[in-house]
């Protein structure tokens, strides 16, 4: 039994290394293009930081990587998690959306916020500092309100 | 004396239970299930047949459940205020182009339920020319 034992951790060590070769494409580019969604839009500075904190890792073009991160298969969930959401809400081109498109999405950022859907479970089991408070939930949503009845009447 | 009473009294009752039976107005909601939509929303009529077949039976008031009503009740329409409508119109499109809805579970027992190619992109064509036309008209 001892040796079947020790053949396996040498298996799985073997295994551990040997995925660590095998890494998802990482999320950087410049994100301050004409399209990015706080060049386009005019917000409160607190609402910046809040967005940059808790939103952008998966739904902008430019993730942070802490050290942990590139560690497979956790690389792999991250890399799932980024892909889906750009797919979802990306900042970084938000200025490619159609006007309606935008009002939908300002109103399902607050939407999924408010029901402590997003930022997702996992992303804040590592980022405690991602999570919003009511009071940054309500700031944003009645950002929201204002930034739509804008968009509507706007020519 | 008593002969007549107990006759005439259940013809007093008989005639009181008619007057009450028929001024009473009659719930015409009892009978049409879930598919009546809001008498003054208007969506056009290809639209509103394919919402009323596929969607009505969870999105409507009537319905018993609470999630679709939660996301999306139809007779409850004329209360969104403009971005809302027009956020509601987005997702309507999104989730029958993706299949999400109807759900596969209630396409399982009603199949004639499910939305051809075709009818997405009626709906879809109609939810980009409502909300354009919701937009527009705010500028009024």
């Amino acid at each position: 039994m001892k040796r079947v034992f020790k053949i396996l951790v040498f298996v799985l060590v073997i295994a551990f290394i040997a995925i660590q070769f095998f890494q998802p494409e990482k999320n950087q580019a410049e994100i301050s293009t004409s399209d990015f969604f706080a060049q386009i839009h005019n917000i409160p500075a607190d609402l910046k930081e809040t967005l940059d904190y808790s939103c952008y890792d998966c739904h902008s073009n430019n993730t942070r990587y802490p050290w942990y991160s590139r560690i497979a298969p956790l690389s792999w969930m991250i890399s799932e998690h980024v892909i889906e959401g750009k797919a979802e809400l990306n900042f970084s081109e938000w200025g490619d959306l159609a006007k309606r498109k935008k009002i939908s999405a300002l109103n399902d950022i607050c939407e999924v916020v408010e029901d402590k859907e997003m930022p997702l479970e996992s992303y804040l089991k590592m980022h405690k500092d991602a999570a919003l408070s009511d009071e940054q939930i309500k700031a944003l949503c009645i950002w929201v309100e204002t930034e739509t009845e804008r968009l509507i009447n706007e020519e | 004396m008593m002969k007549r009473v107990i006759p005439l009294s259940i013809l007093a009752i008989g005639l009181l239970v008619a007057y009450v039976s028929l001024s009473t107005p009659e719930d015409s909601s009892l009978y049409e299930m879930n598919l009546q939509a809001e008498d003054d929303v208007e969506f056009p009529a290809e639209v509103a047949k394919l919402l009323e077949n596929s969607c009505y039976d969870c999105h409507t008031t009537a319905s018993k459940n609470d999630d679709a009503k939660d996301a999306l009740d139809f007779n409850k329409w004329n209360d969104l205020k403009t971005s809302k409508k027009i956020s509601a119109l987005d997702g309507i499109c999104e989730v029958i182009e993706s299949g999400d809805m109807p759900p596969k579970k209630y396409l399982e027992h009603y199949p004639a339920t499910a939305l051809s190619d075709d009818q997405v992109k009626l709906i879809c064509d109609w939810v980009e020319k409502e909300s354009e036309s919701l937009m527009q008209e705010k500028k009024k």
